[in-house]
Protein backbone atom coordinates (compact mmCIF):
# COMPACT_ATOMS: atom_id res chain seq x y z
CA UNK A 1 0.00 0.00 0.00
CA UNK A 2 1.41 3.06 -1.05
CA UNK A 3 2.32 5.73 1.70
CA UNK A 4 1.85 9.43 0.71
CA UNK A 5 4.82 11.61 0.58
CA UNK A 6 3.53 13.64 3.22
CA UNK A 7 2.78 11.27 5.78
CA UNK A 8 6.56 10.59 5.61
CA UNK A 9 7.83 13.99 6.23
CA UNK A 10 5.42 14.01 9.19
CA UNK A 11 6.55 10.79 10.10
CA UNK A 12 9.95 11.71 9.92
CA UNK A 13 9.71 14.92 11.39
CA UNK A 14 7.94 13.58 14.36
CA UNK A 15 10.73 10.20 14.94
CA UNK A 16 13.94 13.11 14.77
CA UNK A 17 12.04 15.13 17.85
CA UNK A 18 10.90 12.72 19.98
CA UNK A 19 14.13 10.40 19.21
CA UNK A 20 16.00 13.81 19.52
CA UNK A 21 14.90 14.24 22.80
CA UNK A 22 15.83 10.81 24.27
CA UNK A 23 19.12 11.16 22.49
CA UNK A 24 19.50 14.54 24.08
CA UNK A 25 19.78 13.33 27.52
CA UNK A 26 22.42 10.92 26.89
CA UNK A 27 24.21 13.56 24.99
CA UNK A 28 23.93 15.66 28.20
CA UNK A 29 25.98 13.19 30.15
CA UNK A 30 28.77 13.91 27.70
CA UNK A 31 27.92 17.60 27.61
CA UNK A 32 28.09 17.93 31.21
CA UNK A 33 31.26 15.66 31.81
CA UNK A 34 33.48 18.21 30.71
CA UNK A 35 32.29 21.40 32.14
CA UNK A 36 33.83 23.17 34.88
CA UNK A 37 31.59 24.64 38.29
CA UNK A 38 32.03 27.89 36.26
CA UNK A 39 31.34 26.45 32.84
CA UNK A 40 28.17 24.44 34.72
CA UNK A 41 26.56 27.81 36.44
CA UNK A 42 26.83 29.77 33.06
CA UNK A 43 26.06 27.28 30.56
CA UNK A 44 25.06 23.67 31.33
CA UNK A 45 23.54 21.78 28.81
CA UNK A 46 25.28 23.12 25.56
CA UNK A 47 28.73 22.10 24.40
CA UNK A 48 31.50 24.24 25.31
CA UNK A 49 35.74 24.46 25.00
CA UNK A 50 37.42 23.80 26.83
CA UNK A 51 37.05 20.04 27.83
CA UNK A 52 37.51 19.95 31.83
CA UNK A 53 39.47 16.44 31.67
CA UNK A 54 39.69 17.18 35.06
CA UNK A 55 36.27 15.96 35.62
CA UNK A 56 37.33 12.26 34.47
CA UNK A 57 39.91 12.28 37.06
CA UNK A 58 38.46 13.41 40.33
CA UNK A 59 35.45 11.01 39.83
CA UNK A 60 37.78 7.96 39.47
CA UNK A 61 39.96 8.77 42.44
CA UNK A 62 36.59 9.22 44.23
CA UNK A 63 35.79 5.53 44.31
CA UNK A 64 34.80 5.20 40.98
CA UNK A 65 37.53 2.91 39.55
CA UNK A 66 37.01 0.68 42.51
CA UNK A 67 33.04 0.11 41.73
CA UNK A 68 33.60 -0.52 38.05
CA UNK A 69 35.90 -3.30 39.40
CA UNK A 70 33.15 -4.66 41.06
CA UNK A 71 30.62 -4.62 38.36
CA UNK A 72 32.77 -5.91 35.99
CA UNK A 73 33.59 -9.02 38.14
CA UNK A 74 29.55 -9.05 39.35
CA UNK A 75 28.25 -8.40 35.87
CA UNK A 76 30.70 -11.18 34.16
CA UNK A 77 29.91 -13.94 37.04
CA UNK A 78 26.57 -13.52 36.81
CA UNK A 79 26.10 -14.08 32.79
CA UNK A 80 28.44 -16.85 32.37
CA UNK A 81 26.46 -18.74 35.42
CA UNK A 82 22.91 -17.36 34.23
CA UNK A 83 23.53 -18.34 31.14
CA UNK A 84 24.87 -21.98 31.27
CA UNK A 85 22.52 -23.39 33.78
CA UNK A 86 19.52 -21.59 31.17
CA UNK A 87 21.20 -23.21 28.27
CA UNK A 88 21.54 -26.25 29.84
CA UNK A 89 18.78 -26.66 31.50
CA UNK A 90 16.61 -25.74 28.12
CA UNK A 91 18.30 -28.25 26.91
CA UNK A 92 16.98 -31.07 28.70
CA UNK A 93 14.11 -29.53 28.72
CA UNK A 94 13.99 -29.15 24.80
CA UNK A 95 15.12 -32.45 23.59
CA UNK A 96 14.45 -35.25 26.45
CA UNK A 97 11.14 -36.91 27.70
CA UNK A 98 11.51 -38.14 31.70
CA UNK A 99 9.27 -38.45 34.60
CA UNK A 100 8.19 -35.73 36.31
CA UNK A 101 9.47 -33.05 33.38
CA UNK A 102 5.51 -31.45 33.35
CA UNK A 103 5.96 -31.14 37.04
CA UNK A 104 9.47 -29.83 37.00
CA UNK A 105 8.96 -27.38 34.18
CA UNK A 106 5.77 -25.72 35.73
CA UNK A 107 8.22 -25.19 38.43
CA UNK A 108 10.20 -23.01 36.01
CA UNK A 109 6.60 -21.64 34.45
CA UNK A 110 5.41 -20.74 37.68
CA UNK A 111 8.20 -18.60 38.35
CA UNK A 112 6.96 -16.09 36.17
CA UNK A 113 4.20 -15.33 38.65
CA UNK A 114 6.32 -15.16 41.64
CA UNK A 115 7.32 -11.52 41.71
CA UNK A 116 10.84 -10.18 43.15
CA UNK A 117 8.37 -7.97 45.85
CA UNK A 118 6.72 -10.79 47.40
CA UNK A 119 10.49 -12.99 47.96
CA UNK A 120 13.17 -9.57 48.80
CA UNK A 121 12.45 -9.67 52.81
CA UNK A 122 13.00 -13.60 53.40
CA UNK A 123 15.58 -13.76 50.16
CA UNK A 124 17.43 -10.79 52.38
CA UNK A 125 17.57 -13.06 55.46
CA UNK A 126 18.40 -15.96 53.83
CA UNK A 127 21.55 -14.78 52.71
CA UNK A 128 22.13 -13.15 56.08
CA UNK A 129 21.97 -16.61 57.66
CA UNK A 130 23.86 -18.01 55.19
CA UNK A 131 26.77 -15.78 56.23
CA UNK A 132 27.25 -13.77 52.78
CA UNK A 133 25.67 -10.65 53.50
CA UNK A 134 28.98 -8.54 52.65
CA UNK A 135 30.62 -10.81 50.34
CA UNK A 136 29.97 -10.93 46.25
CA UNK A 137 28.36 -13.98 46.19
CA UNK A 138 25.44 -11.77 48.11
CA UNK A 139 24.76 -10.73 44.52
CA UNK A 140 26.20 -13.63 42.67
CA UNK A 141 24.18 -16.67 43.98
CA UNK A 142 20.46 -14.93 43.86
CA UNK A 143 21.22 -13.65 40.50
CA UNK A 144 22.47 -16.85 39.14
CA UNK A 145 20.57 -19.42 40.52
CA UNK A 146 16.91 -19.62 40.49
CA UNK A 147 16.20 -16.21 38.26
CA UNK A 148 16.45 -17.61 34.68
CA UNK A 149 12.66 -18.39 34.58
CA UNK A 150 12.40 -16.52 31.29
CA UNK A 151 15.98 -17.17 29.80
CA UNK A 152 15.04 -21.22 30.23
CA UNK A 153 11.49 -20.36 28.31
CA UNK A 154 12.87 -18.69 25.66
CA UNK A 155 15.82 -20.96 25.08
CA UNK A 156 13.43 -24.12 25.34
CA UNK A 157 11.25 -22.75 22.35
CA UNK A 158 14.56 -22.06 20.55
CA UNK A 159 16.11 -25.42 20.92
CA UNK A 160 12.98 -27.23 20.50
CA UNK A 161 13.08 -25.67 16.70
CA UNK A 162 16.18 -27.75 16.10
CA UNK A 163 16.07 -30.51 13.52
CA UNK A 164 15.99 -34.25 15.48
CA UNK A 165 17.59 -35.74 12.67
CA UNK A 166 21.14 -33.80 14.07
CA UNK A 167 21.39 -35.18 17.58
CA UNK A 168 20.00 -38.50 16.05
CA UNK A 169 22.98 -38.76 14.18
CA UNK A 170 25.32 -37.56 16.74
CA UNK A 171 24.08 -40.29 19.12
CA UNK A 172 24.52 -42.82 16.90
CA UNK A 173 28.33 -41.30 16.45
CA UNK A 174 28.41 -42.02 20.42
CA UNK A 175 28.36 -38.55 21.48
CA UNK A 176 27.29 -37.52 24.91
CA UNK A 177 25.59 -34.32 26.50
CA UNK A 178 28.34 -32.51 26.77
CA UNK A 179 28.72 -33.05 22.72
CA UNK A 180 25.10 -33.08 21.87
CA UNK A 181 25.15 -29.49 24.16
CA UNK A 182 28.47 -27.64 23.15
CA UNK A 183 29.22 -28.97 19.70
CA UNK A 184 25.20 -29.12 18.33
CA UNK A 185 23.28 -27.05 20.32
CA UNK A 186 25.56 -24.20 20.68
CA UNK A 187 26.52 -23.28 17.65
CA UNK A 188 23.52 -23.24 16.03
CA UNK A 189 22.29 -21.41 18.52
CA UNK A 190 25.21 -18.05 18.73
CA UNK A 191 22.31 -15.33 17.46
CA UNK A 192 20.06 -15.56 20.27
CA UNK A 193 22.26 -16.42 23.22
CA UNK A 194 24.39 -13.40 22.48
CA UNK A 195 21.87 -11.29 22.74
CA UNK A 196 20.28 -12.81 25.65
CA UNK A 197 23.79 -12.35 27.24
CA UNK A 198 23.98 -8.87 26.46
CA UNK A 199 20.16 -8.16 28.20
CA UNK A 200 21.98 -10.25 31.18
CA UNK A 201 24.89 -8.02 31.02
CA UNK A 202 22.64 -4.75 30.87
CA UNK A 203 19.81 -6.24 34.01
CA UNK A 204 23.14 -7.30 36.58
CA UNK A 205 25.12 -3.88 35.27
CA UNK A 206 21.78 -1.55 35.96
CA UNK A 207 20.51 -3.90 39.26
CA UNK A 208 21.11 -0.89 41.95
CA UNK A 209 18.28 -2.20 45.05
CA UNK A 210 19.41 -5.51 45.67
CA UNK A 211 23.59 -4.82 45.69
CA UNK A 212 22.51 -1.71 47.99
CA UNK A 213 20.95 -4.10 50.37
CA UNK A 214 23.87 -6.80 51.05
CA UNK A 215 26.25 -4.75 50.33
CA UNK A 216 27.10 -2.29 52.83
CA UNK A 217 31.15 -2.21 52.78
CA UNK A 218 31.85 0.80 49.97
CA UNK A 219 34.49 -1.18 48.68
CA UNK A 220 32.09 -4.09 47.67
CA UNK A 221 29.82 -1.62 45.97
CA UNK A 222 29.02 -1.60 41.97
CA UNK A 223 28.96 1.18 40.28
CA UNK A 224 25.03 1.44 40.18
CA UNK A 225 25.43 1.78 44.13
CA UNK A 226 28.61 3.60 44.02
CA UNK A 227 27.35 6.81 41.66
CA UNK A 228 24.04 6.77 43.12
CA UNK A 229 25.04 7.39 46.79
CA UNK A 230 28.41 9.35 45.68
CA UNK A 231 25.61 11.87 43.73
CA UNK A 232 23.34 11.98 47.38
CA UNK A 233 23.88 14.15 50.34
CA UNK A 234 25.69 17.07 51.40
CA UNK A 235 29.27 15.40 50.35
CA UNK A 236 28.13 15.09 46.24
CA UNK A 237 30.99 15.84 43.94
CA UNK A 238 30.45 18.77 41.46
CA UNK A 239 27.85 18.09 39.12
CA UNK A 240 30.46 17.57 36.32
CA UNK A 241 32.42 15.09 38.21
CA UNK A 242 29.44 12.84 38.32
CA UNK A 243 28.35 12.79 35.30
CA UNK A 244 32.07 11.88 34.13
CA UNK A 245 31.19 9.12 36.41
CA UNK A 246 27.92 8.54 34.88
CA UNK A 247 29.81 8.15 31.39
CA UNK A 248 32.42 5.83 32.37
CA UNK A 249 29.78 3.58 33.71
CA UNK A 250 28.17 3.56 30.38
CA UNK A 251 31.69 2.44 28.41
CA UNK A 252 30.53 -1.24 28.88
CA UNK A 253 27.21 -0.80 27.07
CA UNK A 254 28.97 1.28 24.54
CA UNK A 255 32.15 -1.20 23.78
CA UNK A 256 29.09 -4.08 22.92
CA UNK A 257 27.01 -1.24 20.89
CA UNK A 258 30.42 -0.49 18.74
CA UNK A 259 31.55 -4.10 18.67
CA UNK A 260 27.97 -5.67 17.86
CA UNK A 261 25.33 -2.94 16.87
CA UNK A 262 23.90 -4.76 14.33
CA UNK A 263 23.53 -8.36 16.08
CA UNK A 264 22.35 -6.18 18.99
CA UNK A 265 19.93 -5.10 17.29
CA UNK A 266 18.90 -7.72 14.81
CA UNK A 267 19.24 -10.30 18.34
CA UNK A 268 16.64 -7.70 20.53
CA UNK A 269 14.23 -7.78 17.66
CA UNK A 270 14.40 -11.78 17.48
CA UNK A 271 14.16 -11.43 21.40
CA UNK A 272 10.88 -9.66 20.84
CA UNK A 273 9.76 -11.96 18.85
CA UNK A 274 9.80 -14.74 20.86
CA UNK A 275 8.19 -13.06 23.31
CA UNK B 1 15.24 -41.81 21.44
CA UNK B 2 14.41 -45.35 22.31
CA UNK B 3 15.99 -45.49 25.70
CA UNK B 4 13.07 -42.63 26.79
CA UNK B 5 10.08 -45.04 25.57
CA UNK B 6 9.77 -46.21 28.77
CA UNK B 7 9.55 -42.66 30.50
CA UNK B 8 7.10 -41.98 27.78
CA UNK B 9 4.83 -44.30 28.26
CA UNK B 10 4.99 -43.46 31.71
CA UNK B 11 4.18 -39.66 31.27
CA UNK B 12 0.85 -40.56 28.93
CA UNK B 13 -0.61 -42.97 30.96
CA UNK B 14 -0.71 -45.70 28.31
CA UNK B 15 0.75 -48.90 27.91
CA UNK B 16 1.20 -49.91 31.79
CA UNK B 17 -0.39 -53.34 32.56
CA UNK B 18 -0.23 -53.41 36.45
CA UNK B 19 0.06 -50.56 38.76
CA UNK B 20 3.49 -52.62 40.45
CA UNK B 21 4.89 -53.10 37.24
CA UNK B 22 4.22 -49.61 36.40
CA UNK B 23 6.13 -48.39 39.82
CA UNK B 24 9.17 -50.33 39.18
CA UNK B 25 9.30 -49.63 35.65
CA UNK B 26 8.83 -46.08 36.91
CA UNK B 27 11.97 -46.32 39.09
CA UNK B 28 13.75 -48.05 36.18
CA UNK B 29 12.70 -44.86 33.69
CA UNK B 30 13.59 -42.18 36.86
CA UNK B 31 17.48 -44.14 37.15
CA UNK B 32 18.15 -44.90 33.53
CA UNK B 33 17.69 -40.37 33.03
CA UNK B 34 19.79 -39.73 36.31
CA UNK B 35 22.24 -37.65 34.20
CA UNK B 36 19.30 -35.57 33.28
CA UNK B 37 18.06 -34.82 36.68
CA UNK B 38 21.49 -34.07 37.86
CA UNK B 39 22.15 -31.75 34.77
CA UNK B 40 18.51 -29.57 35.97
CA UNK B 41 19.41 -30.03 39.63
CA UNK B 42 21.43 -26.70 39.71
CA UNK B 43 18.88 -24.85 37.95
CA UNK B 44 15.39 -26.43 40.13
CA UNK B 45 17.25 -26.19 43.45
CA UNK B 46 18.46 -22.80 42.97
CA UNK B 47 15.03 -22.17 42.52
CA UNK B 48 13.37 -23.75 45.65
CA UNK B 49 16.32 -22.22 47.67
CA UNK B 50 15.98 -18.50 45.97
CA UNK B 51 12.37 -18.06 44.95
CA UNK B 52 9.64 -20.41 46.07
CA UNK B 53 11.14 -21.13 49.72
CA UNK B 54 11.24 -17.31 49.96
CA UNK B 55 8.33 -16.88 49.02
CA UNK B 56 6.71 -19.51 51.20
CA UNK B 57 8.83 -17.57 54.30
CA UNK B 58 6.78 -14.25 52.96
CA UNK B 59 3.10 -15.93 53.68
CA UNK B 60 4.75 -17.04 57.15
CA UNK B 61 5.72 -14.13 57.88
CA UNK B 62 3.14 -12.06 57.38
CA UNK B 63 0.95 -13.31 60.15
CA UNK B 64 4.39 -12.92 62.39
CA UNK B 65 5.39 -9.80 64.29
CA UNK B 66 8.97 -10.70 63.37
CA UNK B 67 12.23 -9.07 64.12
CA UNK B 68 14.30 -11.38 61.46
CA UNK B 69 15.13 -14.08 64.58
CA UNK B 70 12.22 -14.53 66.52
CA UNK B 71 8.57 -14.35 65.48
CA UNK B 72 5.58 -14.25 67.47
CA UNK B 73 2.12 -15.78 65.07
CA UNK B 74 -0.08 -12.09 65.52
CA UNK B 75 -2.72 -13.08 62.72
CA UNK B 76 -3.67 -10.40 60.63
CA UNK B 77 -2.31 -8.08 62.76
CA UNK B 78 -0.22 -6.88 59.74
CA UNK B 79 -2.46 -6.57 57.43
CA UNK B 80 -4.86 -4.65 59.12
CA UNK B 81 -2.23 -2.14 60.05
CA UNK B 82 -0.75 -1.80 56.68
CA UNK B 83 -4.41 -1.32 54.74
CA UNK B 84 -5.88 1.20 57.93
CA UNK B 85 -3.08 3.04 58.04
CA UNK B 86 -4.56 6.55 56.83
CA UNK B 87 -1.16 8.02 55.77
CA UNK B 88 -0.83 4.94 53.38
CA UNK B 89 -4.18 5.85 51.89
CA UNK B 90 -1.74 8.38 49.51
CA UNK B 91 0.30 5.40 48.51
CA UNK B 92 -2.31 3.48 47.13
CA UNK B 93 -3.50 6.77 45.15
CA UNK B 94 0.25 7.08 44.31
CA UNK B 95 0.39 3.76 42.72
CA UNK B 96 -2.59 3.79 40.88
CA UNK B 97 -2.07 6.95 39.33
CA UNK B 98 1.58 5.51 38.41
CA UNK B 99 -0.25 2.67 36.87
CA UNK B 100 -2.86 4.89 34.85
CA UNK B 101 -0.06 6.96 33.39
CA UNK B 102 2.40 3.89 32.74
CA UNK B 103 0.06 2.10 30.80
CA UNK B 104 -0.96 5.61 28.92
CA UNK B 105 2.72 5.67 27.71
CA UNK B 106 3.27 2.65 26.13
CA UNK B 107 1.39 4.84 23.54
CA UNK B 108 5.00 6.49 22.84
CA UNK B 109 6.71 3.38 21.85
CA UNK B 110 3.72 2.46 19.61
CA UNK B 111 3.52 5.84 17.62
CA UNK B 112 7.52 5.14 17.23
CA UNK B 113 7.35 1.66 15.97
CA UNK B 114 4.26 2.38 14.01
CA UNK B 115 6.17 5.66 12.03
CA UNK B 116 8.82 4.04 11.24
CA UNK B 117 6.91 0.55 9.80
CA UNK B 118 5.56 2.84 7.55
CA UNK B 119 8.39 4.44 6.41
CA UNK B 120 8.79 3.46 2.49
CA UNK B 121 12.54 3.45 3.03
CA UNK B 122 14.26 0.17 4.14
CA UNK B 123 17.34 2.38 5.40
CA UNK B 124 15.99 4.80 6.69
CA UNK B 125 13.84 2.38 8.84
CA UNK B 126 17.10 0.67 9.86
CA UNK B 127 18.72 3.52 11.23
CA UNK B 128 15.59 4.84 12.87
CA UNK B 129 15.67 1.37 15.22
CA UNK B 130 19.57 1.98 15.67
CA UNK B 131 18.92 5.60 17.02
CA UNK B 132 15.59 3.86 19.36
CA UNK B 133 18.08 1.66 20.63
CA UNK B 134 20.95 3.77 21.09
CA UNK B 135 20.01 5.54 24.85
CA UNK B 136 20.51 1.33 26.23
CA UNK B 137 24.64 2.42 26.08
CA UNK B 138 23.57 4.67 29.66
CA UNK B 139 22.14 2.25 32.42
CA UNK B 140 19.17 3.48 34.03
CA UNK B 141 20.94 4.54 37.13
CA UNK B 142 22.85 7.14 35.29
CA UNK B 143 19.02 9.03 34.15
CA UNK B 144 18.94 9.00 38.01
CA UNK B 145 21.56 10.85 38.63
CA UNK B 146 20.72 13.36 35.46
CA UNK B 147 17.51 13.88 36.56
CA UNK B 148 17.85 14.91 40.21
CA UNK B 149 19.82 17.43 38.57
CA UNK B 150 17.36 18.64 35.48
CA UNK B 151 14.42 18.81 38.31
CA UNK B 152 17.03 20.77 40.97
CA UNK B 153 16.28 24.62 41.20
CA UNK B 154 18.81 25.43 38.84
CA UNK B 155 18.96 22.24 36.95
CA UNK B 156 17.93 21.81 33.43
CA UNK B 157 13.58 22.19 33.40
CA UNK B 158 14.04 25.56 35.05
CA UNK B 159 17.17 26.85 32.66
CA UNK B 160 15.13 25.62 29.71
CA UNK B 161 11.61 27.23 31.33
CA UNK B 162 13.68 30.22 32.37
CA UNK B 163 14.59 30.74 28.53
CA UNK B 164 11.44 30.45 27.61
CA UNK B 165 10.77 33.21 29.39
CA UNK B 166 8.88 31.45 32.26
CA UNK B 167 10.91 32.93 35.84
CA UNK B 168 10.32 29.04 37.39
CA UNK B 169 11.90 28.65 40.98
CA UNK B 170 10.14 25.51 40.95
CA UNK B 171 12.09 22.79 43.24
CA UNK B 172 10.33 20.09 41.16
CA UNK B 173 10.83 17.20 43.47
CA UNK B 174 10.99 19.05 46.95
CA UNK B 175 7.14 20.40 46.07
CA UNK B 176 4.29 18.39 47.09
CA UNK B 177 2.50 19.84 44.13
CA UNK B 178 4.47 18.41 41.67
CA UNK B 179 6.57 15.62 42.73
CA UNK B 180 5.22 12.82 41.57
CA UNK B 181 3.70 14.39 38.39
CA UNK B 182 7.78 14.85 37.89
CA UNK B 183 8.47 11.41 39.20
CA UNK B 184 6.08 10.72 35.65
CA UNK B 185 7.57 13.25 33.25
CA UNK B 186 11.08 11.63 34.05
CA UNK B 187 12.25 9.56 31.21
CA UNK B 188 10.65 11.65 28.43
CA UNK B 189 9.66 11.23 25.78
CA UNK B 190 9.45 7.39 27.29
CA UNK B 191 10.58 6.08 24.56
CA UNK B 192 11.62 2.49 25.72
CA UNK B 193 13.43 -0.05 22.93
CA UNK B 194 12.59 -2.90 23.93
CA UNK B 195 8.84 -1.52 23.81
CA UNK B 196 9.71 -0.46 20.84
CA UNK B 197 11.39 -3.23 19.06
CA UNK B 198 8.15 -5.55 20.29
CA UNK B 199 5.86 -3.40 18.39
CA UNK B 200 7.66 -3.12 15.39
CA UNK B 201 8.03 -7.36 15.12
CA UNK B 202 4.45 -7.02 15.55
CA UNK B 203 3.32 -4.95 12.60
CA UNK B 204 6.07 -6.20 10.49
CA UNK B 205 4.72 -9.22 10.49
CA UNK B 206 1.22 -7.85 9.16
CA UNK B 207 0.65 -9.90 6.03
CA UNK B 208 0.66 -7.52 3.28
CA UNK B 209 -2.54 -9.25 1.84
CA UNK B 210 -3.97 -8.17 4.14
CA UNK B 211 -2.95 -4.85 4.00
CA UNK B 212 -3.66 -5.05 0.16
CA UNK B 213 -7.07 -5.82 0.45
CA UNK B 214 -7.94 -3.12 2.54
CA UNK B 215 -6.80 -0.69 0.23
CA UNK B 216 -8.83 -2.50 -2.34
CA UNK B 217 -11.76 -1.60 -0.43
CA UNK B 218 -10.35 1.87 -0.21
CA UNK B 219 -10.12 2.11 3.57
CA UNK B 220 -8.44 5.29 4.92
CA UNK B 221 -5.06 5.83 6.76
CA UNK B 222 -7.24 5.68 9.93
CA UNK B 223 -9.44 2.75 9.25
CA UNK B 224 -6.43 0.91 8.24
CA UNK B 225 -4.31 1.77 11.23
CA UNK B 226 -7.23 0.71 13.97
CA UNK B 227 -9.28 -1.65 12.22
CA UNK B 228 -6.07 -4.01 10.80
CA UNK B 229 -2.79 -2.82 12.19
CA UNK B 230 -3.63 -1.98 15.85
CA UNK B 231 -5.49 -5.54 16.14
CA UNK B 232 -2.68 -7.59 14.75
CA UNK B 233 -0.34 -6.00 17.73
CA UNK B 234 -2.79 -6.67 19.72
CA UNK B 235 -0.91 -9.91 21.31
CA UNK B 236 2.24 -7.47 21.66
CA UNK B 237 0.16 -5.10 23.48
CA UNK B 238 -1.29 -8.05 26.14
CA UNK B 239 2.37 -8.94 27.22
CA UNK B 240 3.21 -5.09 27.67
CA UNK B 241 0.13 -4.47 29.33
CA UNK B 242 0.60 -7.23 31.92
CA UNK B 243 4.81 -6.61 32.44
CA UNK B 244 3.49 -2.62 32.73
CA UNK B 245 1.05 -3.67 35.51
CA UNK B 246 3.70 -6.03 36.87
CA UNK B 247 6.26 -3.66 36.65
CA UNK B 248 4.70 -0.53 38.32
CA UNK B 249 3.09 -2.36 41.30
CA UNK B 250 6.60 -3.33 42.39
CA UNK B 251 8.68 -0.18 41.34
CA UNK B 252 9.98 1.72 44.06
CA UNK B 253 12.95 2.93 42.86
CA UNK B 254 12.44 5.77 41.54
CA UNK B 255 10.38 6.81 44.60
CA UNK B 256 13.12 5.58 46.77
CA UNK B 257 15.82 7.08 44.77
CA UNK B 258 14.33 10.81 43.63
CA UNK B 259 12.57 11.58 46.72
CA UNK B 260 12.54 9.18 49.35
CA UNK B 261 8.74 8.96 49.25
CA UNK B 262 8.30 12.37 50.01
CA UNK B 263 7.51 15.42 50.51
CA UNK B 264 5.30 13.97 53.27
CA UNK B 265 3.62 11.13 51.70
CA UNK B 266 3.57 12.74 48.45
CA UNK B 267 5.53 10.21 46.40
CA UNK B 268 5.17 7.36 48.65
CA UNK B 269 4.60 3.88 47.36
CA UNK B 270 3.17 0.83 48.65
CA UNK B 271 7.00 -1.23 47.68
CA UNK B 272 8.61 2.07 49.46
CA UNK B 273 7.18 1.35 52.78
CA UNK B 274 7.85 -2.19 52.58
CA UNK B 275 11.43 -1.79 52.09
CA UNK B 276 11.69 1.47 54.97
CA UNK B 277 10.06 -1.33 57.16
CA UNK B 278 12.55 -3.46 56.87
CA UNK B 279 15.36 -1.51 56.15
CA UNK B 280 14.87 0.67 58.86
CA UNK B 281 12.82 -0.43 61.46
CA UNK B 282 13.50 -4.15 61.18
CA UNK B 283 9.35 -5.22 61.01
CA UNK B 284 9.99 -8.03 58.86
CA UNK B 285 6.72 -9.33 59.53
CA UNK B 286 4.95 -6.42 58.38
CA UNK B 287 7.25 -5.86 55.32
CA UNK B 288 6.55 -9.47 54.27
CA UNK B 289 2.44 -8.39 54.56
CA UNK B 290 3.16 -5.84 52.30
CA UNK B 291 4.90 -8.17 49.56
CA UNK B 292 1.92 -10.41 50.17
CA UNK B 293 -0.35 -7.62 49.43
CA UNK B 294 0.79 -6.34 46.55
CA UNK B 295 1.84 -10.22 44.90
CA UNK B 296 -2.10 -10.31 45.56
CA UNK B 297 -2.35 -7.29 43.37
CA UNK B 298 -0.13 -8.18 40.38
CA UNK B 299 -1.71 -11.26 40.40
CA UNK B 300 -5.49 -10.09 40.38
CA UNK B 301 -4.72 -7.27 37.79
CA UNK B 302 -3.08 -9.72 36.03
CA UNK B 303 -6.25 -12.33 35.74
CA UNK B 304 -8.40 -9.41 34.63
CA UNK B 305 -6.30 -8.21 32.08
CA UNK B 306 -6.50 -11.78 30.73
CA UNK B 307 -10.25 -12.24 30.99
CA UNK B 308 -10.77 -8.88 29.94
CA UNK B 309 -8.34 -9.51 26.53
CA UNK B 310 -10.31 -12.92 26.05
CA UNK B 311 -13.64 -11.09 25.83
CA UNK B 312 -13.05 -8.75 23.46
CA UNK B 313 -11.34 -11.23 21.20
CA UNK B 314 -14.65 -13.28 21.31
Amino acid sequence: MHTSRIFTYISHGLLLILIGIALFQVALLFIMSGKSPAEIATNPMLPSLPIEWENYVTAWNMGIRGYLTNSIILSVSIVFGDILLSVIAAYVFARYQFPGKRLLFGLVLALMMVPGILTLVPRYLLIRDLRLLDTLWAVILPSVLGSNAFQIIVLRTFFQSLPEELFEAARIDGAGHRVLLFNITLPLSTAIISSMAILRFNGAWNDLIWPLLVLNRDELRPISVGLVMLSSGAGAPEIGVQMAGSVIASIPMIVIFIVGMRSFIDGLSVGAIKL
Amino acid sequence: MSNFSVAQADLDGKDVPARSASRSSLLRAIWKNRILYLLLSPTIIGMIVFQYYPALTAFWGSFHSWDGRRARFVGLFNYEFFLEDPRLLQSWVNIFLLLIFNLASLAMPLLIAYLIYRLPNAAHRYWYRVLVVLPIIAPGFVFIVLWRWLFSLDGGINIILRALGVDSQVVWLGNADTALGSIMFMGFPWIEAFTVLIFLAGFIAIPSEMLDAAAVDGATGWQRFFRIELPQVQGQLKVLVILTFIGTVQDFGRALFMTRGGPGYATMVPGLRMYNAFTQENAYGYASAIGVILFIVILVLTLINQRLIRSTEQ
